[in-house]
């Protein structure tokens, strides 16, 4: 019997193993695209492949799969969001990689791409290397809970809306095997169902460890005014005041 | 003796029979055509909407509806009526929204001319004035070839452009898709090799 064992669940790894298999491959398809098209420099040809290749960061996402494959292929989006002239997924896509996916940084020209990406969306290249450094220093914490809690933290800082959406999805698609995620996410995606903007959201998410209920709103009545018009405009019944006091409640 | 009346019996007999020559080999080579149901030279087969497409993953259903679609004789009339028809079907709805608020102005325009012109000349009319001296035709002129040159230069400008632009999104995509199952036939399996255990034995001499 212990035989029978033995071959179920070797099957089972091997399969498993098959699925790894054709995941790298589709990393390794789409970055030796990449590399392809940027050199030709036909921004059109290099626009038109973004969705594809935001749906292979996806699966890298999803399946949580650690190569060194996704280091390139994440230096190559980054080039092409370049090429686009889309700082804020130029950005994004290395800090994705720095901070997912630490193991396989791509050190000097990671950095390099990120400070370009951060000077076109008008941020001092001293704050790009503190964001790039605070990334690469990793999270306190183990997990990929935790590392996706720090992109947010830093994705915030690049202020691009592109990059909130693109946030919003990768949260939305690590929930389908992971649906209880942490609270500093529950947050997250509160304040942007109720489309506060980056500036607002960021001094809210700050106050992460706050001690009395004005504390929260950083002793801003303005703020908390602006929150509550926001819930009232765009809440629902997920999204309510009363779900808005739990979440952001004095720790 | 053939008389008169014979010859003219056979020139008025070849007459029908050439006619109804000519008339068979039009009908002939229109044939097809007829049975097409449709105005194009090229035949479409009826089962052509029951066969299966290989779909590359990846490919997105707008990517699919393009590189689907074609543009055909017909369309040419459907560009007439709708402006910007054919940059609606390449999915260019800027262009294609441009074009039809350009050609809604043409037809005002023209639509405002004819109105105010008919206006102006019933008015002169009852009061038995000639035309001279009381409506510049120069203004209508001017308004009447511009309106109308709006109207055909988006009509063109939606036929020929918008032909580019379906041809050029063709292109990316099938290059894009075409591009991928190569590398994938060139770079699948090389990758595949360098995870999968080997054990060999070597002799050298």
């Amino acid at each position: 019997m212990r035989v029978v064992k033995y071959i179920i669940v070797g099957f089972i790894l091997l399969s498993f193993r098959g699925n790894l298999i054709a995941q790298k491959n589709n990393v390794f398809i789409e970055y030796k695209y990449l590399e392809l098209t940027n050199s030709q420099n036909n921004i059109d040809v290099i626009r038109n492949n973004y969705r594809n290749a935001e749906l292979v960061s996806d699966s890298i996402i999803i399946n949580q799969d650690e190569n060194y494959i996704n280091a390139h292929f994440y230096y190559e989006l980054a080039n092409a969001y370049n090429l686009g002239e889309e700082y804020g997924m130029q950005a994004f896509s290395i800090l994705r990689q720095l901070i997912l996916f630490p193991n396989d940084s791509l050190k000097n020209g990671g950095i390099q791409s990120f400070v370009n990406a951060c000077i076109g969306l008008g941020i001092e290249k001293v704050i790009a290397v503190e964001i790039y450094k605070k990334g690469a220093k990793g999270p306190n914490t183990k997990g990929f809970t935790s590392r996706l809690e720090l992109l947010i933290e830093q994705s915030m800082e690049l202020y691009n809306e592109d990059v909130e959406n693109e946030i919003a999805f990768c949260i939305f698609q690590y929930e389908k095997n992971n649906p209880i995620s942490s609270l500093k996410i529950k947050q997250w995606k509160y304040l942007k169902a109720i489309k506060l903007d980056i500036n607002n959201k960021k001094e809210l998410m700050n106050n992460y460890y706050s001690t009395t209920s004005k504390e929260v709103f950083n002793n801003n009545p303005k703020l908390e005014k602006r929150v509550l018009r926001k819930i009232d405009k765009y809440g629902n019944e997920n999204y309510n005041l009363a779900y808005f006091n739990k979440l952001f409640a004095a720790k | 003796m053939i008389n008169n009346n014979t010859i003219m019996a056979f020139t008025f007999n070849t007459k029908i029979l050439l006619k109804a020559v000519f008339s068979l080999l039009f009908l002939f080579i229109l044939g097809g055509e007829l049975f097409s149901q449709d105005i194009d030279i090229y035949k479409k087969g009826k089962d052509d909407n029951l066969k299966s497409p290989n779909i590359p993953s990846g490919m997105s259903y707008s990517e699919f509806q393009i590189l689907s679609r074609n543009l055909r004789l017909k369309d040419m009339l459907y560009a007439m009526v709708v402006p910007g028809y054919v940059h609606f079907k390449a999915d260019d709805k800027v262009s294609g929204y441009t074009l039809l608020g350009l050609r809604t102005a043409g037809y005002i325009g023209l639509g405002a001319i004819y109105y105010s012109y008919n206006k102006h000349y019933d008015a002169n009319y009852d009061f038995g004035e000639t035309h001279n001296g009381t409506i510049d035709v120069n203004n209508y002129d001017i308004a009447f070839v511009t309106s109308l040159t709006v109207i055909f230069a988006t009509y063109f400008y939606d036929w020929i452009h918008g032909d580019y632009v379906l041809k050029k999104k063709q292109n990316q995509i099938r290059y894009k898709y075409g591009l991928k199952v190569e590398l994938q036939n060139t770079y699948g399996q090389i990758n595949t090799v360098d995870i999968v255990p080997i054990a060999s034995i070597a002799l050298s001499f």
